[in-house]
C-alpha cells in the first residue's frame, strides 16, 4: 500500500511540480519590430509599434494565405511615459507587445531637439525584454510616418529601413547604424555624437545624413548627404566612396576603395590643443568623360591631387559646421586626446564642446594623400585626339 | 571491468582542480565588471584583479600546505591537532555558518538575476523554493559524487563564456581599453578588495581535504584551480571594456549578461542566445551553493555526530530558505553579500594561515602514513 501512495506522491509530482510559470504561447505573443516615438500633446509621448501579422508574413513567402492582407500593423497610443504608452497599447491589440525583436527605433527630430533623447533611452536600455542592438535613429518630421512606407522589395517598413542602414559598404554619407547600446555610452561619456538620419520622400525612405547631438544630449541640427561623408572622412568610418573631380573640364570619378585616418595632437598648450588627421585614400578611376591619358603618370598625379583637395574641402566644410554652428565634437577628437593625452584632456574635458568651447577654437590641419591604384579594366572608349 | 572505479569516496586531484573553480567562478563573473570599472579608470581594473587574484593564490597557497600538512583529515581535526577540542568545535561552528548564510545567499542572488533576465512573472520566492528543493537533493548523496559533478559542469561553463566572447568579438573595439595606467595607486587598491571577494569559496576544501586521496598534491591542484578563474575574469574583464566601454559597464548592473544578450547569430534560432547562457549559468551556480551546502552538512556533523545526512538536509532547507527571503532589494542583496565575503576572508583564509603557523611553531603535524 505505502508502495502505491510513493509511487502516487511521485506521479503526482511529476505533473504538477513541473510546469512554467511564464509561460506565453507564441500565438499569444505581438511581436514589435520596430517603434517610433512622437511629441504627443503637452509632454506627452506618443508611441507607435509596429507589430507583424504572422498568417500574412506567411503568405507572402508560400504563395498562398491572404496575399492581399498587409504583413504589418501599426498601433499608437499616447501617455507620459513610454512604458505607460505601452501598456495602453495591450487595451488596443490582441496580443500584448513583446519586444525581444525590436530592431529599430525611430524618434522624431522634435523630440531629439528638445533633449528627449535620454528620457526616451531610458526604457530600451532598463528594461531586460529589449536588445542593445537596437537601431537609432532621428526622423525628419513625424517619425511614426515613417513606419507606414509600403516598400515594394520587403515586406516589411521596418526591413525595409534595417536593411537600408546597413549598406554604409557603398555608401559614404550614411554614418555606421547607432545601436542603443552606442548612444548610452554617448550620453554616459557626456559626449557628443551623430546617429543616422532617416527622411522619407514619396514611398522611399533615405537615411543619408545624420543628426548630430551636443554634449548636453540635445541635438544640434543636421548633417546633410556630403557633410556626412566629410564627417565619415574623419572618424575614419569610410568603407567606400566615390568623388567627382574635373579634369580638363570633364567629369571623373574616382571610386574610393579603402580610406583610413590617423590622427596626431600637439598638446603642448593644453588650451588651444593643435591637431593634424591625417587620411590616406586608395582607389581606382570609375569612370571618366575626359580625353587624358590615364597611364601618363603625371596626369595619376594630377587626378590625386583633385581628389586629395575635394576631400579636404568637403572635410573643412563639415569641421566648420561642427566647429561654429554646432559647437559639437562628433568626430571623435575628444576620444583621441582622452586615449592619448589622458592627463592633459581631464583638465579641459568641462571645456570642451561646453562652456570654454574650446573644441570650436582648437586648431585642425587635415592632410589627404591619395593613391590612384587602378584606372578601370579600358583606357579610354573613345579614339584618342577626337 | 573498471565498473567499480568510482565505487570508492575519495577525491581525486582533478576533482580539486575542477572543483575550486567551480567553486569560485559563481556571481563574480557577472558582477565583477561593474564593481572594477566603476572603482578604476579605463581598462585598468585588470591590475587589481591581478593583485586580487594574487592575494587569492597566496592563501590557496596556504590552504594547500596546510592541507598537505594533515593528509585526509578536515579543518576539525586539524584544529583539533593543533589546538583542542573546544577550539575545534567553535572553528567548525564558525565554519557552518558562513558557508550556510553563503548558500543563502547564492539561492537568492540567483533568483534575482533568473527574475530579471528569464522568468518575468515568477516570484522570487518561487525561483528560491524550487532551486533549494534541486540543492536538497543533490547534498542528500555522498559528497564525492558532487565534486564529481563538477568535471562535468566546469568544461560546459568555460566553453559557453568563450562562446559567448567570441561571438562578441566584432564588437571589440581596442579604442576602449586606452588611456592605460591612469588610474592612482589608491584606487587601485580599493578595487582589489572587490577582486578578492570574487576568489573565495575555495576554501571549503579544507573539509574536502579529508577525501582528497593525494594530499601532496594538494598545492598544484588549488593553484590551478584559481588559476582558471583568475583567467576567466581578466578576459571577460577585458572584453567587457572593449565593447560597452568603461563609463556603460559602470552603469550596467550585469554587464556580462548584456554580452549575452547582444550576441546576434543569423539564422534566427539562436537569437536569443542569453537564454543558453543562463541555463548554463544556474548549473554552476547550483554546483557552487550545493558544495556550500554540503560543507555546512561536514562542519555540523563533525559537531553532532548523531543526526543522519538527510535530516540535517531537511532542517537546514527551511532555514536556508529564510535567509535567501531576508534582503529586501538589489543593494540590501549586495550588502549581504559583502558581509559574508568578509566573513569569509576572517574564517576560510585568515584562519587556517593562523592555523598553519601555529601548526608550524608547534611541529605537529599529521599522520604520514595516511597519504
Amino acid at each position: 500500500m505505502s508502495k502505491l501512495l510513493r509511487g502516487l506522491v511521485a506521479a503526482a509530482s511529476l505533473i504538477l511540480a513541473a510546469g512554467c510559470w511564464d509561460r506565453v504561447e507564441i500565438e499569444d505573443r505581438g511581436f514589435v519590430v520596430g517603434s517610433a516615438i512622437d511629441e504627443g500633446k503637452d509632454g506627452a509621448y506618443e508611441l507607435t509599434f509596429q507589430y507583424i501579422v504572422p498568417s500574412a508574413m506567411q503568405g507572402k513567402s508560400a504563395g498562398g494565405g491572404h496575399p492581399s492582407a498587409q504583413s504589418f500593423q501599426n498601433v499608437s497610443s499616447t501617455a507620459a511615459t513610454l512604458f505607460k504608452a505601452a501598456r495602453k497599447m495591450s487595451n488596443e491589440t490582441s496580443r500584448p507587445p513583446y519586444l525581444e525583436h525590436n530592431k529599430i527605433i525611430i524618434v522624431s527630430e522634435r523630440l531629439a531637439r528638445a533633449g528627449k533623447i535620454q528620457e526616451v533611452l531610458d526604457l530600451f536600455v532598463r528594461d531586460p525584454e529589449m536588445r542593445r542592438a537596437a537601431k537609432l535613429m532621428i526622423s525628419v518630421g513625424q517619425a511614426k510616418k515613417l513606419l507606414e512606407i509600403k516598400p515594394p522589395i520587403e515586406t516589411l517598413p521596418v526591413q525595409y529601413i534595417n536593411s537600408t542602414s546597413e549598406n554604409p559598404q557603398k555608401s559614404e554619407s550614411i554614418v555606421p547604424a547607432t545601436t542603443m547600446g552606442h548612444v548610452h555610452r554617448f550620453l554616459l561619456e557626456e559626449h557628443s555624437f551623430a546617429i543616422p538620419r532617416i527622411t522619407q520622400t514619396d514611398s522611399k525612405v533615405s537615411l543619408s545624413g545624420a543628426a548630430v547631438f551636443g554634449s548636453d544630449k540635445k541635438m544640434k541640427g543636421f548633417l546633410d548627404g556630403e557633410e556626412t561623408t566629410g564627417k565619415n572622412y574623419f572618424s575614419g568610418t569610410i568603407k567606400a566612396g566615390a568623388v567627382e573631380v574635373e579634369i580638363e573640364g570633364k567629369p571623373l570619378l574616382f571610386e574610393v576603395k579603402r580610406a583610413s585616418r590617423t590622427l596626431y595632437a600637439n598638446v603642448s598648450d593644453p588650451e588651444s590643443p593643435a591637431f593634424t588627421v591625417n587620411v590616406r585614400i586608395e582607389g581606382n578611376v570609375g569612370e571618366t568623360y575626359s580625353h587624358v591619358d590615364l597611364l601618363d603618370p603625371q596626369v595619376i598625379r594630377m587626378i590625386e591631387n583633385r581628389v586629395s583637395d575635394k576631400i579636404r574641402e568637403i572635410m573643412y566644410v563639415v569641421l566648420e559646421k561642427l566647429q561654429k554652428e554646432y559647437k559639437a565634437d562628433a568626430i571623435g577628437l575628444s576620444d583621441y586626446l582622452n586615449e592619448n593625452h589622458y592627463r592633459v584632456w581631464k583638465k579641459i574635458a568641462a571645456d570642451w564642446d561646453r562652456g570654454d568651447h574650446l573644441f570650436s577654437k582648437c586648431k585642425v590641419d587635415v592632410k589627404v594623400h591619395t593613391r590612384l591604384r587602378i584606372i578601370g579594366a579600358i583606357e579610354r572608349v573613345q579614339p584618342e585626339g577626337e | 571491468m573498471k565498473s567499480f572505479e568510482y565505487g570508492d569516496r575519495e577525491i581525486g586531484t582533478t576533482e580539486v582542480v575542477y572543483g575550486v573553480s567551480n567553486m569560485v567562478i559563481g556571481f563574480g563573473v557577472l558582477t565583477l565588471p561593474r564593481s572594477l570599472a566603476a572603482m578604476t579608470e579605463s581598462s585598468d581594473g585588470w591590475i587589481s584583479l591581478m593583485i586580487g587574484g594574487g592575494a587569492a593564490l597566496v592563501f590557496g597557497w596556504l590552504i594547500a600546505l596546510l592541507c598537505a600538512r594533515f593528509p585526509k583529515m578536515g579543518l576539525s581535526d586539524m584544529t583539533k591537532a593543533v589546538a583542542n577540542g573546544a577550539v575545534a568545535n567553535v572553528v567548525a561552528m564558525l565554519f557552518a555558518c558562513y558557508t550556510f548564510l553563503f548558500v543563502g545567499y547564492e539561492t537568492r542572488g540567483l533568483a534575482n538575476i533568473s527574475k530579471l533576465y528569464l522568468f518575468d512573472r515568477t516570484p522570487e520566492e518561487a525561483i528560491c523554493l524550487f532551486f533549494l528543493l534541486v540543492l536538497a537533493y543533490g547534498v542528500a548523496g555522498p559528497s564525492a559524487a558532487l565534486l564529481r559533478l563538477n568535471l562535468i559542469f566546469l568544461p560546459l561553463v568555460l566553453i559557453i563564456v568563450f562562446l559567448v566572447l567570441t561571438m562578441n568579438i566584432t564588437f571589440f573595439n581596442m579604442h576602449n581599453l586606452k588611456p592605460l595606467f591612469v588610474t592612482d595607486w589608491q584606487d587601485t587598491l580599493k578595487a582589489t578588495k572587490g577582486t578578492v571577494f570574487s576568489f573565495l569559496g575555495f576554501e571549503i576544501f579544507l573539509f574536502y581535504n579529508a577525501w582528497a586521496n593525494r594530499p601532496k598534491a594538494m598545492k598544484k591542484a588549488i593553484l590551478g584551480g584559481l588559476a582558471i578563474p583568475l583567467f576567466i575574469y581578466l578576459i571577460v574583464f577585458v572584453f567587457v571594456i572593449g565593447i560597452f566601454g568603461s563609463e556603460v559597464t559602470k552603469n550596467t548592473l550585469y554587464p556580462t549578461a548584456e554580452l549575452a544578450k547582444q550576441v546576434e547569430i543569423p539564422g534566427g534560432f539562436f537569437e536569443r542566445f542569453e537564454s543558453i547562457f543562463f541555463t548554463i549559468w544556474v548549473v554552476t551556480l547550483f554546483n557552487t551553493a550545493a558544495m556550500a551546502f554540503d560543507v555546512t552538512i561536514i562542519a555540523l556533523r563533525t559537531l553532532f555526530p548523531k543526526p543522519k545526512r538527510m535530516t540535517w538536509v531537511i532542517w537546514l532547507c527551511p532555514l536556508i530558505y529564510l535567509v535567501s527571503m531576508q534582503p529586501q532589494s538589489v543593494t540590501e542583496i549586495d550588502t549581504f553579500g559583502e558581509w559574508i565575503s568578509y566573513a569569509g576572508l576572517a574564517i576560510g583564509w585568515c584562519l587556517p594561515a593562523v592555523l598553519l603557523g601555529v601548526a608550524k611553531m608547534r611541529r605537529i603535524k599529521g599522520n604520514e602514513q595516511a597519504s
